[in-house]
């Protein structure tokens, strides 16, 4: 309702209110531990920090594991690659190549490996700049920092990166300005990013009148509220979107208008921020199907201005022209131009959504033609104010990318983009690594190069082991055109020594708990409890947790509560925004952040990015870099000067912010060592932003002023006519560039295995293994090996593996029961709240059965996040004393209710409920982690088979 | 496009179906007083009967004649030396020097009726024109409300609660066959109602209604013995078996919630509230301090409201008043101060 001001003094979901629980566990590590006995024996000792570093750069023998220095070496790759080039030629010995490069070359006859460094790897996710780009990056010259994108939506992402050619590329809706919006495989109501801030905006459009239709499996808390309920079967969006594109198609309702755009001067004219590809010629003959160039049409001449333009032909004469010379192309070629034979990337989308009628869509889709029609008649029924908001449901499969694709081109056929109530891209934020400091920059620092371990972003074929393998298929995946970022193949890589051995491995779980979050994570600490495999293995974590039990040394981390962050800002955001978390209580005494920690390890081992004179400001001068506040408070302060300095804090507000931070931190806050990380006259500045949690836009100019008067609200930027969300119909912060129904990226990439050509256009696809071994089909025939597909989903009540510790979390929801659909349950005489048996095929599971209309038959579901064995769920010894396992909260006499009905507020132990990953199928030809999708990086997730029952 | 009167996703068109929902989840009252060191049939024959002084089927006068001896007997000197309260007169509050006689804890039941402090914090939204004379009353829109117990979780970090206890649950119910299915979620919070049975069912007036629409627990004279547990309708009361996080979470007991402006320090031992009935209160300390109910602050949907039931021009009254609105078995006569729209 947007005449309706917020009161409220602000939202905190239950997850963050349940914070407090995660930081105040009396599970959490408390001082650095070593391992006593084999990995994952559950037997550690205390030990000092000092103790703990000098282990670990120097290596142990009673354990047997070798230390940093080592293990670490480096050479630039400019030289090494250069008297490789001379080797070749002759002009150099081989011998004395080996003998250079030998202590720093992870291998001589390949040195396009890249150095040792990158045997040293670190697992992590959140602090990336700080961790990734500085430390790992500049200061270890290690190219492998790899964080959470392989079982996460990575597969969306790239689907949207390969859709959109500007930088910003992720896709929100314009929520406020929707008439209708077509959620897709996300949960926005309770999870996604984040529910604070989407559920709100959400329950008021729906009160406003704006149709909401749902697509997903199962009825989420966000179809609850929906007009209409689309049960698609998983994995089959591509379909179900393909569907909705040949009605569409099939109907006339694209905008013709917007989509004979070739390029921006057309485009504004049309007074469209954005255009597409649709008119742009490809060249159909040549390998990989690049988009043709003015130049190679013999158009212009080379160096002309529109020599690297695109081609489209002008409508007004017929004739090809550089895309930004014509005003109006034409969307349906198929022509020879100059001897080379062209076709629109229009007329191939088009022929590929042809390739099925909207009957055989439906089919494959599990959704019948008529709601298809339906979905498809209300998307286009909106002009520009119609939007779609899709996430990790139609992309955790191996044919995610294509389902993300396929998704994506929907909202090209509207031209949507940067429209009020359409889709938005702000991406818009302050600067942080540079400004008043330049914390980006290392004196003297490495450049990382060779070969990512997960083997992202590199043609396999364009690197030295595809002649040592000879050729295809390829040991493990490749994801030539993804980041190197496919989390998932880490362990099965560092097994395999594919393409090189892990040395040295630095996890943070709390944010990367990998034998939870990997699809066939109970495959990883087989390969973990190995100290052949990788010689160390530090884990950086609040808790001993299912992953970091089998490391050498866990070493005790604060929540996110008790240090540093910066979250930058998010597309769904219509203004700029910077956020910063600070310190705020200090729990554990001795956890210390893990970039501090390598702040001390680097200093042992004399590597450049920390200590004295680590960080340049913008005259030139050096800041040390010693703890972590060095760095955060220096981003704070470049926060604050970016665009229109922020205001001082006054006097008051800073006694305030003392006295604050003296109640919660104690000790543990060193004011003057704060302040003494920034100039003196930035200090107010700093304290200004680090009060409000980061930057955020004025909503309206004199937003102060309106604040007085009419207090909070989320909707000033609807309100007013001043506005700073919008230039009129459009966002202010915009995507502005060009959107592709056709990628020529894509195809530049091969599959590992066969060595096919990726698909330029989305497609329908099967979810295959590795070696093309069907797991579940979409378009074709293939029996699958049980009847029930498995799905899954985060839980409303938990935020990833981290907050399991909270008994307030539990008590909502005490394990997650299996959705079984009741014409299914009745099948297997299950009846709500019995105990079932999951069979898996590779493996069993128990659970307990919650029959609902709200699944799809054919299709079962539980949430991610229980069946947990760390984190307090089993017993582990420190210093000799055992700790035992969580139990039950509450002692009285209590019958857990059936799920639907479970109210009475108990918490069951952290043990509860199954793991849903593992009993996630292993990839038939690797058998030590589940699928990848090998176009868009990510783990495959919800394509398990089972079946279910009666205990 | 859906018209705002018509049924929306997610709400039954039937409030009995909500009214069944919250009987599901309702503890069995023989059950739950054979737990007690209390007679369990003098219990669930006052229970049913305070409901039905509730619903004007039964006068407070005849109720207490009826039970007098019985609760005499079972009760002693806690019970002769309270009041017996009467839930149908308009003025429910007592006499001061009944009030002075018991030394409630919270100040006497008339200067905690009739004086509750007014907010200090002037620019915070609720009590910006706060003069003490509310009629604090809730309106949940389940249209909005996304059942994502935000609420039920802020609550116990509001008010300390210990395990079991959980002042604001949120039911769930399904409906409908595949595809066709729709779920409801309602949060139950302490319906602060006008009649309250729990009031009438007290036999040491250890929990009587405020002026300001609150029905308070004074912990200092509730004996435990459970009976307004079964008296309310709503299962919206719990009882503090002395419970704690202390295994799991570090400090737990450290903070406890200062609930009707009373703060108790630290949680120990058997002390108050540890034996006591415990419910929802409203955040009778926040709306004191100025601030929303901690449901209401943080409710992501963006479903509950707060304000003041007597003023007519108050977003509240105006959507209790429109026709979406109803409250919770109201058959029963208790005329809740939480109202919802369906």
């Amino acid at each position: 309702d947007a005449d309706r001001w917020s009161l409220s003094g602000g939202r905190i979901c239950l997850k963050g209110q349940a914070g407090i629980q995660t930081a105040f566990d009396t599970y959490r590590v408390r001082k650095p531990m070593k391992r006593v006995g084999p990995r994952g024996s559950g037997e550690w000792k205390t030990v000092s920090w000092e103790q703990a570093i000098a282990d670990i750069v120097e290596g142990d023998d009673d354990l047997g594991h070798p230390g940093l220095r080592d293990l670490w070496g480096y050479a630039p790759e400019e030289e090494v690659m250069a008297d490789w080039e001379a080797v070749q030629s002759g002009d150099l010995d081989r011998s004395t190549f080996d003998e250079r490069y030998e202590d720093v070359l992870i291998d001589t006859d390949h040195p396009d490996l890249g150095p040792k460094a990158n045997q040293i790897v670190d697992v992590g996710g959140f602090r990336r700049n700080f961790v990734r780009a500085r430390l790992w990056h500049q200061g270890l010259g290690s190219i492998n920092s790899v964080h959470h994108a392989g079982t996460c939506g990575f597969s969306s992402v790239m689907g949207n990166v390969r859709s959109h050619a500007a930088k910003k590329k992720r896709q929100y809706p314009d929520i406020e300005h929707c008439e209708y919006l077509l959620v897709w495989g996300t949960n926005p109501m309770v999870a996604n990013k984040g529910p604070t801030w989407l559920a709100p905006k959400l329950t008021n459009a729906i009160e406003d009148g704006m149709r909401m239709d749902v697509v997903d499996p199962r009825l989420s808390k966000t179809a609850e509220k929906a007009d209409t309920w689309v049960p698609v079967e998983p994995g089959a969006d591509g379909a179900l979107a393909l569907g909705m594109a040949r009605w569409i198609l099939d109907h006339d309702r694209h905008d013709t208008e917007y989509l004979r755009n070739p390029a921006q001067s057309a485009a504004a004219a049309d007074g469209e921020p954005t255009w597409s590809d649709a008119t742009h010629l490809v060249l159909v003959d040549e390998d990989a199907g690049p988009k043709a160039r003015a130049a190679d049409l013999g158009l212009v001449p080379d160096g002309h201005e529109h020599a690297d333009d695109f081609v489209a032909v002008d409508a007004e004469t017929g004739e090809p022209r550089p895309a930004s010379e014509v005003e109006t192309g034409v969307l349906d070629v198929s022509l020879t131009v100059d001897g080379a034979a062209v076709e629109s990337v229009w007329r191939r989308y088009r022929e590929r959504v042809s390739e099925h009628t909207v009957d055989e869509y439906a089919e494959m889709a599990g959704v019948s033609a008529d709601r298809i029609a339906e979905i498809a008649d209300e998307f286009t029924s909106h002009g520009k104010r119609a939007a779609i908001m899709a996430y990790r449901g139609p992309a955790k499969h191996t044919n995610g990318f294509y389902n993300s694709r396929a998704i994506a081109t929907l909202q090209h056929l509207v031209g949507n983009y940067d429209w009020k109530g359409g889709q938005i891209t702000p991406y818009a934020g302050y600067s942080t690594m540079s400004g008043r400091y330049e914390l980006g920059q290392v004196p003297d620092g490495h450049s990382p190069w060779g070969i990512p371990l997960l083997r992202g972003g590199v043609n396999y074929e364009d690197t030295s082991l595809f002649e040592r393998d000879g050729g295809y298929p390829a040991k493990r995946p490749w994801f030539p055109v993804a980041p190197p970022q496919a989390t998932q193949e880490l362990y099965g890589s560092a097994a395999d020594e594919y393409p090189y051995g892990v040395e040295a491995l630095f996890i943070r779980p709390y944010s990367n708990n990998h034998v939870m979050a990997v699809a066939g994570g109970d495959q990883i600490p087989e390969i973990l409890s190995d100290p052949d495999t990788i010689p160390l293995v530090v884990a950086s974590d609040t808790v001993i947790g299912e992953t970091s039990k089998y490391a050498d040394y866990v070493l005790p981390e604060p929540t996110y509560l008790e240090r540093w962050e910066n979250f930058g800002t998010y597309p769904n955001k219509r203004l700029a925004d910077e956020k910063i978390s600070q310190p705020a209580v200090s729990v554990v005494p001795d956890a210390r952040p893990f970039e501090e920690v390598l702040i001390d390890l680097w200093k042992e081992l004399d590597l450049p990015g920390v200590g004295e004179g680590a960080i340049p400001d913008a005259e030139g001068n050096l800041w040390p870099l010693d703890r972590s506040e060095d760095f955060y408070l220096k981003l704070a302060a470049n926060v604050a000067y970016d665009r229109e300095p922020v205001s001082d804090a006054d006097a008051d507000e800073r006694a305030a912010f003392r006295e604050s931070h003296e109640t919660g931190l104690g000790e543990a806050f060193d004011r003057d060592r704060w302040q003494r990380a920034v100039r003196d006259e930035e200090w107010p500045k700093v304290v200004t932003v680090l009060d409000r949690g980061g930057r955020f836009e004025e909503p309206v100019d004199e937003y102060a002023d309106r604040f007085a008067e009419h207090g909070h609200e989320y909707d000033y930027a609807d309100r007013f006519d001043d506005s700073n969300a919008y230039d009129g119909e459009q966002l202010r912060y915009k995507l502005g560039s060009r959107v592709d129904f056709y990628s020529e990226v894509v195809p530049t990439g091969k599959h590992s295995y066969t060595g096919e050509r990726f698909d330029p256009l989305p497609r329908v696809d099967d979810v295959e293994h590795y070696n093309g071994d069907v797991q579940a089909s979409v378009g074709g025939d293939d029996e699958a090996e049980r009847p029930l597909r498995l799905v899954n989903w985060k839980p409303r009540t938990q935020g990833m593996h981290r907050t399991q510790n909270s008994p307030w979390l539990r008590e909502t929801r005490p394990e997650n029961p299996l959705w079984i659909n009741p014409r299914d349950a009745e099948e297997r005489d299950v009846e709500n709240g019995d105990e079932v048996v999951i069979d898996a095929g590779r493996t069993t599971v128990e659970g307990v059965a919650m029959v609902t209309g709200g699944i799809r038959p054919g299709v079962v579901g539980a949430m991610w996040g229980w069946g947990r064995t760390g984190d307090g769920a089993s017993a582990q010894t420190v210093d000799g004393e055992t700790r035992e396992a969580v139990g039950e909260d509450g002692h009285t006499p209590y019958q857990f209710d059936e799920p639907m009905t479970d109210e009475a507020g108990l918490a069951k132990g952290r043990d509860a409920g199954f793991a849903i990953n593992h009993v996630q199928p292993l990839d038939a030809e690797l058998g030590d982690t589940g699928l990848s999708d090998l176009v868009g990086g990510s783990n495959a997730q919800y394509d398990a088979f089972v079946d279910v029952e009666r205990r | 496009m859906s018209s705002r009167d018509d049924p929306q996703p997610g709400v039954p068109d039937v409030g009995r179906e909500i009214d069944a929902m919250v009987d599901d989840e309702a503890a069995d009252a023989r059950e739950e007083l054979s737990k007690t060191d209390h007679d369990t049939d003098l219990g669930i024959a006052m229970a049913e009967d305070a409901k039905r002084v509730s619903r004007g089927e039964l006068s407070a006068e005849a109720y207490w004649e009826r039970y007098d001896e019985a609760a005499d007997r079972e009760f002693g000197d806690a019970y002769r030396e309270t009041p017996n309260p009467s839930i149908e007169s308009d003025d429910q509050t007592i006499d001061a020097g009944a009030a002075d006689a018991m030394s409630c804890s919270v100040g006497s039941m008339d200067s905690v009726a009739c004086d509750l402090p007014a907010g200090e914090s002037g620019d915070a939204a609720v009590d910006s024109e706060s003069d003490g004379d509310e009629r604090w009353g809730m309106v949940i829109d389940l249209e909005k409300c996304v059942g994502c117990d935000s609420c039920t979780v802020a609550c116990k970090a509001e008010n300390r609660t210990p395990p079991g206890v959980s002042y604001n649950v949120v039911m769930e119910e399904e409906h409908g066959d595949f595809p066709d299915v729709t779920r409801t979620n309602v949060p139950r919070p302490c319906m602060q109602c006008e009649n309250p049975p729990c009031v009438q069912v007290c036999p040491v007036s250890a929990t009587y209604k405020m002026d300001n629409g609150v029905v308070n627990v004074d912990y200092d004279r509730c004996i435990g013995c459970r009976y307004c547990m079964i008296a309310c309708p709503y299962g919206a009361r719990y009882f503090d078996f002395g419970e704690n996080y202390d295994d799991e979470v570090a400090e737990a007991g450290e903070v406890t919630s200062p609930e009707y402006g009373v703060d108790r320090g630290k949680r120990e031992g058997d002390e108050s509230p540890v034996g006591n009935v415990r419910k929802c209160s409203f955040c009778t300390h926040r709306l004191e301090r100025g601030e929303e109910p901690a449901c209401v602050e943080t409710c992501i949907g963006d479903a509950r409201n707060m304000g003041d039931l007597d003023d007519p021009d108050s977003e509240v009254s105006e959507m209790a008043d429109s026709p979406r609105a109803f409250q919770l078995k109201e058959h029963e006569g208790t005329d809740p101060n939480v109202h919802y729209l369906r």
